[in-house]
């Protein structure tokens, strides 16, 4: 028998002991993706719940074979089994999805698909961000004592913990150490990453807040060089030119390009700050000398409306007065993690038809748009990376959805509106007095609503005490007698857990 | 870190790209006949049982008609779903370009109960795709036709009949269509692909061609999707497709739709309004590099601005497996070619065939044929006597004109010309 038929037969006899053997002393390259799907069976099935090393090496055998075994019941059940036993319900349930689909009807399929819809409807057994942030602090000042205040290295060897700590809590997250007592956190790719990591900081002990300076995104710096690096290459950036519009557009001018756009990233990062760029959401166009000789579809607008070179560069900065030039033109600077997270924006929706939950909103506001835009642009069994890594973080993201007596106020728009508005605001002071009264206040950040033709919405990210925050939400909603009120994450999949229904 | 050239922190903003439907993403196909209309599957477990080089692993069935499998078949395993569902057929399929026999239709359009049956594709979906025709003929040996939904194409029961007992999977034409929107005031066309998703490529898009050279056209974008599934390669940056008739090469460059959009006016056909509830997931547009320069610049040409270009006689390859199929198909229904000559003398039937080329060392080359048009003069007891139609570049015995004798296994490819229609390998379910 070859080793291939030999280890299905293992692996269907629960010999699974004997595949590892077989399979593990092989090299990678010698193995076939069949194999890697026979071994990654073996740990799947070797594993047990809670502890993630095997399902973790099964993950890592079988993602790089997705394509190979597109349309393989098997191969998408065992990849969403270890996501599974990974506490990963979100990629779980679309792996799950898709083997349901190359296997329509398959029951086993079905039942994990619907564990995974409850456990990423109530999720409460899983927001543990406050349980990992807190040891993780518990066991940095521990770490600390060890070292004596008086030593010279004390400082350094303090930060080197923190960062270490910070690192393994938030694997994603790049830590740069500053100065003596100062460290910079960086921002991650989305503004969900600021929000946990000023969890973070918020619950840090208040003794060490005391000794050392942790800010969220790299800083702006006043002693930016002439050259820049990059992959071992230097550039030039005195020949670059900026022109900066009211509408926070700026346009990067160069009579050639060579430079990659990680040499502009940091520049600009160098320039504004990470925080800055974030909280001014800056768009950027290039032009170069081709756009004034020969323009084409590609050339932008605002160059388009300048007479010749000459003319656009007369209003341009190079890099040295680019950061003057955006705060006369309107640009906010200087902005901290803190007050960013405040800042929202709003949204219309066209005049929906529906009384679905969430999807009767016709406005709202947030302060976390990405994570609006994810939910309402997702199908079911999608991928949602910013929930799956709000989730993987011990994070639950969704919102509270009430209904008021529409009747009331059938003839007036403003007056619905206002009472909506005016409940979400008592609701946040609710939660937040009890979450006071606990020490808990940091334990929810909210982060605006909707208003709906049926319901009102406060959305919110809850990064511990959860049943004591959906306990105090419906003792709200049963005091002020609200018709309907429930709780649901964003995730089209997840069920209203409902807390009052007339 | 922070990428702010690629996201907008700030904004709530749906994404132009949607994920796919599960029609797009798997195969769905409406299944028409009288045993349909009765809702009647009995015996279909056993004729799948049946079928060559299946096994099957397990059959459900519910009381309502629907319920699911899961059989091997080439080595893989699939899961296939069905169930009945009401039909109406809905009068796109009219305008259809498989050709559906008149007495057929009529009954098609009385029909208003379908089968369905739906199954993921592998990466071999030519083998998916001919599997899912077999159970549909074991399912209703009575097929009348499938709306392959995918595909957004009515198939004539025949097709299916014809396909499914093959030996040969059908062709790349097979799984996807080519569909026309034309603007009458523009007299522009939008072309585009249905049917590439669930192979698990992206769908084709030609936007803004003229009406007038739409028919010409359209072989650049049937033969963009033919070569990725023959291929079975999705293109990365570019592609050489063939040459153009000044000798330069035809190298295809294509762009998520949401990109391409952008690089023509807002309101033409294809853009923005029509992708709003549809054509707004998985298709790329189908742009082309006219020079190296081009390439390394990332300078896009519209097809449309080299429409002349594109008319006049492109040269376009066909890979090895295209032709191997092509071959493989001629010789799998060489028979229907025999039969139809032979109860039909007034035909007249073209046959290719592959010759041996002039080799260096002045000896036939056997491994590159060249495949020429004879016509048939008369079927004999070892293969077929024909007569050569057109001198052969690179075949120096042979001219315009010349006899020959040859068997099936010189065919590669075949064409019948009745009163009416020509009919090739793939049609022969006209015969």
């Amino acid at each position: 028998m070859e080793l291939l038929e030999q280890c299905k037969t293992w692996n269907d006899d629960g010999d699974y002991e004997s595949v590892v053997d077989a399979l593990e002393i092989l090299p990678e390259n010698a193995r076939t993706p069949e194999m890697d799907s026979e071994l990654a069976r073996a740990y799947n099935n070797l594993g047990e719940p809670g502890e993630y090393k095997l399902f973790a090496q099964a993950l890592e055998l079988l993602k790089p074979h997705e394509e190979y075994f597109r349309g393989n019941h098997k191969y998408y059940f065992r990849l969403a089994y270890s996501y599974y036993y990974l506490d990963e319900d979100g990629l779980a349930l679309h792996y799950f999805k898709k083997a349901l689909d190359s296997k329509p009807g398959d029951s086993d399929t079905i039942e994990m698909m619907t564990s995974c819809a409850d456990m990423l409807s109530e999720s409460d057994l899983r927001i543990k961000m406050s349980e990992r942030v807190s040891t993780m602090w518990e066991d940095v000042r521990k770490d600390i004592n060890k070292y004596n205040k008086l030593d010279k290295d004390f400082y350094s060897n303090a930060l080197s913990v923190i960062a270490k700590s910070i690192k393994e809590i938030s694997k994603r997250t790049d830590v740069h150490i500053t100065g003596d007592r100062t460290m910079e956190l960086e921002a991650g790719d989305d503004k969900s990453y600021i929000f946990m990591l000023q969890y973070v900081l918020d619950v840090m002990p208040g003794d060490l807040r005391e000794l050392f300076d942790i800010r969220i995104g790299i800083s702006p710096k006043s002693d930016i060089p002439d050259t820049s690096f990059f992959n071992d290459r230097e550039y030039d950036i005195t020949g670059l030119r900026f022109f900066v519009s009211d509408d926070r557009q700026i346009v990067i001018y160069a009579d050639q390009f060579d430079m990659p756009l990680e040499v502009f990233e940091k520049l600009f990062i160098d320039i504004f700050g990470e925080i800055d760029l974030m909280a001014n959401d800056f768009e950027f166009d290039f032009a170069d000398i081709e756009d004034f000789d020969s323009p084409n579809d590609e050339t932008c607008e605002i160059v388009l409306k300048f007479k010749s070179r000459e003319d656009f560069l007369k209003e341009c900065v190079d890099y040295r007065g680019l950061r003057a030039c955006a705060e006369g033109k309107g640009a906010r600077l200087g902005i901290n993690a803190k007050d960013y997270l405040k800042m929202y924006s709003g949204y219309q929706l066209p005049s929906i038809t529906e009384d679905e939950i969430r999807e009767d909103i016709y406005t709202g506001t947030t302060c976390l748009p990405s994570l609006v835009s994810e939910y309402m642009s997702s199908n079911l069994f999608d991928k949602m990376p910013i929930m799956d890594e709000l989730y993987r973080n011990g994070v639950a993201a969704g919102f509270f959805c009430f209904s008021i007596d529409q009747k009331k106020y059938s003839d007036d728009m403003l007056e619905y509106e206002f009472e909506i508005m005016n409940l979400r605001n008592q609701l946040i002071e609710y939660i937040m007095k009890r979450l006071k009264e606990k020490n808990r206040e940091h334990d929810i950040a909210f982060l605006e609503g909707a208003t709906g033709k049926k319901y009102g919405y406060l959305d919110f990210l809850i990064f511990g005490s959860f049943m004591l925050i959906m306990n105090t939400a419906c003792d709200f909603f049963e005091k002020n007698k609200i018709p309907f009120a429930g709780y649901k994450t964003f995730r089209k999949i997840s069920k209203i857990i409902t807390f009052v229904e007339d | 870190m922070f990428n702010f050239f690629k996201k907008k922190q700030n904004e709530v903003e749906i994404p132009q790209v949607q994920p796919m439907a599960a029609w797009e993403e798997n195969s769905y196909m409406h299944v028409l006949s009288n045993l349909v209309d009765d809702e009647d599957i009995e015996g279909a477990r056993e004729r799948i049982e049946a079928i060559e080089g299946v096994k099957l692993i397990e059959f459900n069935e519910k009381d309502d008609g629907s319920g699911n499998l899961t059989l091997e078949y080439k080595g893989e395993e699939y899961g296939v779903g069905f169930y009945f569902e009401d039909f109406v057929l809905e009068s796109l399929y009219s305008l259809q370009n498989q050709k559906i026999h008149d007495e057929d239709f009529l009954e098609i359009q009385e029909k208003d109960t379908s089968f369905v049956i739906h199954m993921n594709f592998n990466k071999n979906y030519f083998d998916s795709y001919h599997l899912q025709l077999k159970l549909i003929m074991a399912f209703f040996p009575d097929t009348l036709a499938v709306v392959d939904e995918s595909a957004e194409r009515l198939l004539s029961g025949r097709w299916v009949k014809l396909a499914a007992e093959s030996s040969v999977t059908p062709n790349a034409e097979s799984l996807f269509t080519v569909q026309a929107v034309f603007d009458d005031e523009t007299k522009k066309v939008w072309l585009h692909t249905h049917g590439m998703c669930r192979t698990g490529f992206s769908e084709f898009e030609l936007l803004d061609v003229s009406q007038d050279n739409a028919n010409d056209i359209y072989y650049l974008l049937n033969t963009v999707a033919c070569r990725v599934l023959y291929q079975n390669e999705a293109i990365e940056d570019y592609i050489f497709l063939g040459e153009f008739i000044d000798g330069n090469e035809i190298v295809v460059a294509p762009l998520p739709w949401n990109v391409a959009i952008e690089k023509y006016p807002s309101n033409i056909l294809g853009g923005p309004a029509d992708r709003v509830d549809s054509h707004n997931t998985n298709s790329q547009v189908i742009f082309l590099f006219l020079s190296e320069e081009d390439a390394n610049n990332g300078k896009y040409t519209k097809p449309s601005e080299i429409e002349d270009k594109l008319i006049e006689n492109p040269l376009y390859y066909y890979t090895n497996e295209q032709t191997d199929h092509m071959k493989f198909m001629a010789r799998d229904r060489y028979e229907l070619l025999r039969n139809a000559i032979l109860e039909n003398p007034s035909y007249r039937a073209l046959i290719k065939v592959g010759l041996p080329t002039d080799g260096e060392d002045g000896k036939p080359d056997y491994e590159n044929l060249e495949h020429i048009w004879f016509e048939l003069i008369e079927f004999t007891e070892e293969g077929f006597k024909a007569v050569l139609t057109q001198a052969p570049y690179r075949v120096s015995a042979m001219k315009e004109g010349d006899e020959g004798e040859y068997t099936v296994n010189d065919v590669t490819d075949w064409i019948i010309y009745t009163d009416e229609m020509s009919i090739d390998p793939n049609t022969a379910y006209l015969l």
